[in-house]
């Protein structure tokens, strides 16, 4: 048998950004009944562009109600590696250098949690809800 | 006629100039950034002595550009925002759908050359999204770019690929390293400088302690997909230097007791049946 001179990474406890992203987005959408549906959209950078970060996530949500009506919540620049990147908060008008999982996240829940969001998620829901 | 005025208003109460300059070029949707004013204050502008009947078509979610109109709200839909940025489908009662993609995008103040060209990236991705939603590309784009028609952001293929030649632009696409890209026209080219029939530019600023001085720019630009040009005509759009009596100039600059941008007012004639 071929001796293998590789070491394979345990990632079984690896969740990368895009990982948590989908998981937000479908947490948004459980938790409005389908009213409210998280959409994770990937984007690459051209060549033209600075080369710090060549991928982008970017997190929206769409209506049904409103013929598929979409915000743009945030996008995330990254690299292969994933980290560092760059969160930027499309309506806070805020971006912030992530290094780690702890700093994405932390990010994803300051963001979520801030008086806008929230003040963009109930304008959604009662213009869905009178048009249902 | 499809009219669209799109304007810059730094943070100014300008309702009475807004409402004078939609009733003298018969507005019918109006875009407004920078624009402080209550709802209300732009709607006893617009429609001042009880004769109009603009209403604003607001956005589900904040935005940095707003809507107005005179024609029902209802022809308003909004199919995408991401708070600089705000993508409208205008269904008028006469003449087919249109999309409308407004923006002010990021300052250069607070954006290098590289982040504005990844703005005009995005901004173009949620175009073309709304494209192929709607099914069709009758599509302007409208607003403060905050880059003139020769950055790269506005030429480049994976930014607006918006062209100052209309032969250029109803080749419809070009394909770059395998991967096609679609032409918007760019008739802002055509108002560059002083001898364009209008002002120089839409914003001046005199950068004077810099070697690279463009003193006007063309920060406020109107963008047509080819499938629009049969409805356009060089002269539908103009770069307003003045609203009724009131010069927007003095002594050759900007007159900023109004705002430090000018307004553009563009017609379209959509009524006629799009192909």
């Amino acid at each position: 048998m071929t001796e293998s001179f590789w070491t394979i990474p345990d990632t079984t406890n690896l969740r990368t950004p895009v990982t948590i992203l989908k998981e937000q987005a479908e947490a948004v959408t459980q938790a409005t009944n389908g009213v409210l549906n998280g959409e994770i959209r990937a984007y690459s950078r051209n060549s033209l562009e600075r080369a710090d970060f060549k991928s982008g996530t970017q997190l929206a949500i769409t209506v049904p109600f409103l013929k598929d009506y979409s915000v743009i919540l945030l996008n995330y620049d990254h690299n292969i590696t994933m980290y560092p990147g760059v969160i930027k908060d499309n309506f806070g008008n805020n971006s912030f250098i992530i290094n780690n999982e702890l700093e994405f996240v932390n990010s994803l829940k300051d963001i979520f949690s801030s008086e806008k969001t929230k003040m963009i998620l109930a304008n959604l829901l009662s213009q869905a809800n009178a048009a249902a | 006629m499809t009219v669209l005025m799109f304007w810059n208003i730094a943070k100014r109460d300008l309702s009475k100039e807004i409402g004078e300059a939609c009733r003298e070029h018969r507005v019918e949707v109006l875009i407004l950034a920078e624009c402080a004013l209550s709802t209300k204050q732009v709607l006893v502008g617009l429609n001042g002595d009880g004769g109009g009947r603009y209403e604003e078509v607001s956005s589900p979610v904040p935005s940095r550009v707003r809507f107005f109109t005179n024609l029902p709200s209802s022809c308003l839909l909004s199919l995408e925002d991401s708070g600089k940025i705000s993508i409208r489908s205008l269904q008028p009662p006469l003449g087919k759908e249109i999309i409308i993609a407004a923006a002010h995008l990021s300052s250069k103040l607070h954006a290098d050359p590289y982040d504005q060209h990844h703005g005009a990236s995005m901004m173009r991705e949620m175009i073309v999204r709304a494209e192929r939603k709607a099914g069709h590309r009758h599509t302007i784009v409208i607003g403060d770019l905050n880059m003139n028609p020769f950055e790269a952001g506005m030429v480049g293929a994976n930014g607006f690929h918006a062209m100052c030649d209309k032969n250029v632009a109803s080749k419809g696409s070009r394909v770059v390293q395998g991967r096609e890209y679609d032409f918007f026209y760019n008739p802002m080219w055509s108002r560059l400088g002083d001898d364009s029939g209008g002002p120089p530019g839409t914003y001046y600023f005199n950068n004077g302690g810099s070697l690279l001085n463009h003193f006007w720019e063309t920060f406020d630009q109107i963008l047509l997909r080819p499938e629009l040009l049969p409805f356009y005509k060089s002269d539908g759009l103009k770069v307003l230097d003045r609203i009724a009596d009131k010069p927007l100039l003095k002594n050759g600059v900007i007159d900023r007791s109004y705002s430090d941008h000018l307004p553009l007012v563009i017609q379209l004639d959509t009524e006629r049946e799009l192909s």
